[in-house]
């Protein structure tokens, strides 16, 4: 190789690198707006979950109301899942704290046994009580988990969003710790460009498979003033197995002073 | 080159003109090569299973955490996670649970109750359908949820969401299949006869409240294992065992070590059987060829040659025969691995569920070359004597028995079986056995050699002092027999060889047999004088049974029938296993003044055996009674202390007396329960002792109780009589491997007797000639033939019974105590000495009857011109 063409070489190269990490700066920030704008401090509902296959035509629902606070460091959120019906599940209660150090606390209370149990960190990558969701899908993802690249800007997937435009971005966990909790070794996620919200994801797992899909919709603004916006439809299916999941969240209250003593294992295991 | 010629052209023609003798010799090698390698498949299996079983329980986990049976405080697992160095502390619950119904040890299934919430960080399982649980938090609130390996659910017909019922020790309670695995992972342990429940699910059905059986700890990378172990092991203080897989491995393994060794010598035994017929069949070969191998000589082939050209036709039938043998064998280890499965349970109150056999192309190619090799290594003797016939020796003609170098060998060959049979008998009493296990090796080797070699010089004396009865009885073919028989020592010594050789090994096992029947039936008749027992599934002969609360007792007691006991006199008794030392003992807590144990039935030995027992009973300290196993094993004498480690710390014991109970070979320890409560903090029963109020029948309290608590508890009720017979049908059961064992050895046998029988008829065929030509009739001479036969089955199996029996009593007093740790009487046994003549006389009855009509089948002419 001549020197001229060695040089032009080096040259593309750099031109090549620039604007990766461009790109990388700019995803960063969309997912930073992104965690901001979902960001609720306070947040009470009533959900309802459904599961069921594609395939088998079967479904079961379990109902359950739904806390989430933002800890004292505005980072990390505290959350409390109680189960009202089917019969069989009725009182459990599963409680998520989000720790600094990225390890979440889950402990998951079983009123049958009167009984607190602790979820470790490798079963989180698991399924949430048997929906397609794993914990760590019910715990909030944070940006300094992942590494983003923009991918490329297009038409937002699904008709409910088809009006908006759409960041493509790729996620890949920072560590190891990260994807084991995760099980994601990559995501897709399909973010709108005007307010942030993310209404499709692709997540590929461990060995390299495609095999989640998440859909959001009916995303509201339920606090004006903060300019915070829920998703109060998500949807997800494993392309493998062919379950699938819907979460619907109704009856939202924001900041409506939920006690920090809410989110305490000795809470968990109060029932009423 | 020129071996190949001379095997092409005489060995081959050997062969192909006496294709029968070479069938029968290939397989006898085929039969005892076949129980070799039944035994080798199933011994290697058994510890493939039993480590793929410790290692699947295992699976990431490095360490593991236990303190016995009744298992720790449940506090202990925050103790541990903090232990710098452990990364995952997971714990477990371990039952064993039956099926509703179950008699049979093969009816339960091992439960492991795992928090599966923390699973994925030690083991793995794969589910038939991707997801193991349907819906986690139903299955998790739901204490009557189970998942099981999809192999038992073939097995029983069972799929998801069906209900079972499982004996607890709650009672039978019903149990939702809420899942099924896959062989992978976990769920390869126990060959399948597994199931997995949520660890409070199995903590409140399995009495373990608040209690863990076990923790598996998965250390952080790069941690000193062994550092790691010594801080959990302070940490936790006495009365918890801290283990590696591989070292449980290795300890369950020296465990089967003995036992298997004894299974492979009494398989040996048949292969010993089947080399003597080929050392027979080439003897004999060796003695008919003379006359080609004088000549042979004469042309100048060399001794080398000779040995070569014998050894060579054995090659093809060594190998044919062992290829045979493993192709029997695959089949025999099918037929037999259940039967020592069985056996196992028995002798180490474990089973070991034996999830594939395994015969590796390796095992294969090595039974090959060994089969070929030791058919080769019995033909080179008697190959070596042809070696060293003279030519002009083997013109000349002469009686076998005015042959002196002829006497010269059987002189030696008596006196060689004499001086291995002292040096067995030296061996088994001063267990020099202990010293090197190849003593052990030649020590048995010596036992079957020398009988084999001694017994033919026992059934000639037998013969020579019989020698009248002929003329006596009036029947001279019997006589002409008699006669024929003495006359070819070394011809009848041969005969009788492989067939006593097999009957030998039936009076062996029959002792040992009837020694532990016997035992235990005397021991069982002596301490067990209670009406009834009352359990939970399973079979309380080996306290494999489902143990229950013994909040049962007062509703027991208050079924009409049931005899009312004192408020201090329970009748409840507890039976685990525990590791002394390293050795699997057993421990058995009673209640005090129980009326399976009233005083005066404590097995104790000496004289004043109530003041024993009252000294045990009525001490103010902890004390024990402990059997003879414990007491050379631990190298105590009564008087002495001991600690056992309990889960409440090291627990001191006073030795107040010296019991006999057979719960284990390695040691029982008789405790008072309400001190094993306390320290073990366990109340647990395994079987309650009762005795009936007069005048009411087994039957209507048995009905009684069937209708008041059977049907909530699952429980069964046992008479006196149904224990002892279970107890028979144990032993039985531990004992029913051996019964293919004999059965390969008479077969062995028998193919020996009929190839010599027929040799020596071919051998004969010229005098068989004259005594036709001078007036004996076809009848006549095929009864001679037969009586032959008769005799020589009658007086082996006579010489089997006199040598077996007293190589079996050696064998129960010394070697039983020294390998396996049973300490068992000696009963001779007489139901076995009409058994073993009898198959004795119908085998040589049955390899008579062909030579007998090939003999009489004869014609004059041909007969006298044959040679």
């Amino acid at each position: 190789m001549n020197e001229p063409s060695c040089s032009r070489l080096i040259l593309l190269l750099m031109l090549s690198v620039l604007p990766l990490s461009a790109r990388a700066d700019q995803a960063r920030e969309i997912m930073n707006k992104n965690e901001e704008v979902r960001k609720v401090n306070e947040f009470e509902s009533r959900a309802r979950l459904t599961t069921g296959n594609l395939v088998e035509k079967s479904e079961k629902v379990k109902e359950f109301t739904f806390w989430r606070k933002v800890q004292a460091d505005r980072i990390h959120n505290s959350t409390l899942t109680r189960f009202h019906s089917p019969a069989e599940v009725r009182n459990e209660g599963i409680l998520i704290v989000e720790n600094p150090d990225g390890k979440n606390d889950v402990l998951l209370y079983l009123p049958n046994f009167k009984k607190t149990r602790r979820v470790e960190s490798q079963q989180q990558s698991g399924s949430f009580m048997g929906s397609v969701f794993s914990y760590s899908d019910i715990a909030t993802p944070h940006t300094s988990d992942y590494r983003y690249r923009t991918l490329r800007q297009e038409k937002c997937p699904g008709a409910e969003h088809a009006q908006f435009q759409c960041h493509v971005i790729e996620a890949l966990p920072v560590n190891e710790d990260v994807q084991e909790r995760t099980g994601y070794s990559k995501s897709m996620i399909w973010v709108r460009t005007d307010n942030f919200m993310v209404v499709k994801g692709e997540y590929t797992n461990v060995q390299g498979e495609l095999f989640k899909r998440l859909e959001a919709g009916q995303i509201k603004m339920v606090d004006p003033k903060e300019k915070k916006w829920l998703a109060h439809f998500l949807s997800i299916e494993n392309l493998k197995t062919r379950d699938y999941t819907r979460l619907v969240f109704s009856n939202v209250k924001v900041n409506g002073g939920i006690p920090d003593a809410v989110f305490t294992q000795q809470n968990l295991q109060k029932v009423r | 080159m020129r071996l190949f010629n001379v095997f092409r052209h005489i060995g081959l023609s050997h062969l192909k003109a006496r294709p029968a003798r070479a069938v029968l010799t290939t397989l006898g090698v085929a039969f005892g090569i076949s129980l070799y390698v039944a035994i080798a498949i199933i011994n290697h299996s058994t510890r493939n299973s039993m480590r793929d079983s410790i290692d699947a329980v295992a699976g990431k986990a490095r360490l593991s955490i236990s303190a016995g049976v009744a298992g720790f405080p449940e506090d202990r697992l925050e103790v541990i996670r903090v232990i710098p160095g452990v990364k995952s502390a997971v714990p477990m619950i371990e039952a064993r649970a039956f099926f509703e119904g179950a008699t049979e040890s093969a009816d339960g299934l091992q439960i492991m109750g795992v928090d599966l919430l923390q699973e994925a960080s030690v083991r793995t399982y794969k589910a038939t359908d991707q997801k193991i649980i349907d819906d986690p938090l139903t299955f998790l609130n739901q204490s009557d949820s189970i998942i099981l390996t999809q192999a038992l659910a073939n097995k029983r017909g069972l799929k998801i969401d069906d209900k079972i019922r499982l004996s607890t020790a709650l009672g039978a309670r019903e149990f939702t299949i809420r899942g099924l695995l896959e062989p992978e992972g976990a769920a390869r342990a126990f060959g399948g006869s597994l199931a997995i429940m949520d660890i409070d699910g199995a903590r409140v059905s399995f009495g373990k409240e608040n209690k863990l059986d076990r923790v598996d700890i998965v250390p952080r990378h790069g941690v000193d294992l062994n550092a790691l172990q010594s801080r959990i092991e302070t940490t936790l203080g006495a009365g918890y065992r801290v283990e590696r897989p591989e070292t449980q491995s290795e300890q369950m393994e020296r465990m089967l070590d003995s036992y298997q060794l004894i299974l492979t010598f009494f398989s040996s035994l048949a292969l010993l059987v089947g080399l003597f017929l080929v050392m027979n069949s080439i003897s004999v070969a060796v003695a008919e060829r003379k006359r080609e191998i004088g000549t042979l000589r004469a042309l100048g082939a060399t001794r080398s040659l000779m040995v070569a050209l014998f050894v060579s036709e054995v090659v093809g039938i060594g190998f044919i025969g062992s290829a045979l043998g493993c192709v029997l064998g695959k089949g025999l280890a099918h037929r037999m691995s259940s039967q020592i499965t069985t056996s196992v349970a028995a002798q180490f109150q474990m089973r070991i569920e034996i999830s594939r056999l395994d015969f590796t192309t390796s095992q294969m190619i090595f039974t090959l070359v060994a089969g070929t090799l030791a058919a080769v290594i019995a033909a080179f003797f008697p190959a070596l004597r042809a070696a060293t016939i003279h030519p002009l020796e083997s013109m000349r003609r002469h009686s076998e028995s005015l042959d002196p170098a002829e006497t010269r060998r059987s002189n030696l060959q008596v006196i060689f079986g004499i001086l291995l049979l002292a040096f067995m008998s030296l061996s088994m009493i001063f267990s020099w056995g202990k010293i090197w296990i190849g003593i052990d090796l030649l020590t048995k080797a010596s036992a079957v050699l020398g009988a084999a070699l001694f017994g033919p010089f026992l059934v000639l004396g037998l013969l020579r002092l019989t020698r009248g009865l002929g003329a006596k009885l009036s029947l001279p073919v019997l006589r002409l027999a008699q006669e024929n028989l003495l006359r070819s020592r070394k011809r009848t010594g041969a005969n009788v060889m492989a067939l006593m050789v097999g009957l030998f090994l039936v009076m062996l096992i029959a002792s040992v047999r009837s020694s532990f029947h016997d035992t235990l039936t005397q021991w069982l008749d002596r301490i067990f004088v209670a009406d009834i027992m009352v359990g939970s599934n399973g079979r309380f002969i080996s306290g494999d049974v489902q143990p229950i609360q013994d909040s049962i007792l007062p509703e027991l007691l208050a079924v009409p029938g049931i005899r009312p006991i004192g408020t201090d006199r329970g009748a409840a008794t507890r039976i685990i296993p525990y590791f002394y030392e390293g050795k699997k003992m057993a421990i058995k807590a009673i209640d005090r003044y129980a009326d399976f144990y009233r005083f005066q039935n404590i097995p104790v030995t000496g004289s004043d055996r109530v003041r024993t027992a009252l000294d045990w009973y009525e001490s103010p300290e902890p004390a024990a009674l402990v059997s003879r196993g414990f007491l050379t094993n631990a190298n105590k004498k009564v008087g002495d202390r001991f600690e056992l480690d309990a889960p409440g710390g090291k627990v001191s014991f006073r030795i107040a007396g010296e019991i006999i109970d057979y719960a284990s070979s390695q040691g029982v320890i008789y405790l008072d329960r309400r001190v094993y409560k306390k320290f073990w903090n366990d109340s647990l029963v395994t079987v309650f002792v009762l005795n009936l109020e007069p005048g009411f029948t087994f039957e209507q309290v048995r009905g009684e109780i069937a209708k008041r608590l059977g049907r909530k508890w699952n429980l069964v009720t046992i008479s006196n009589r149904e224990f002892k017979d279970q107890m028979q049908s144990a032993v039985e059961r531990s004992f029913a491997y051996t019964r293919v064992i004999e059965s390969i050895a008479l077969l062995v046998g028998l193919l020996g007797l009929l190839n010599t029988l027929l040799i020596s008829v071919m051998e004969r065929t010229r005098e068989i000639g004259v005594l036709r030509a001078i007036g004996a009739t076809r009848t006549q001479i095929s009864r001679m033939i037969l009586f032959e036969a008769l005799i020589q089955g009658f007086f082996g199996a006579c010489v089997a019974i006199l040598l077996g029996a007293y190589v079996g009593r050696l064998f129960v007093e010394f070697a039983l105590t020294e390998q396996l740790g049973w300490i068992i009487e000696y009963h001779f046994p007489k139901q076995s000495v009409w058994m073993t003549i009898i198959t004795g006389v119908l085998v040589a009855a049955v390899a008579g009857i062909w030579p007998a009509r090939r003999a009489s089948g004869l014609e004059i002419t041909e007969a006298l011109d044959y040679e």
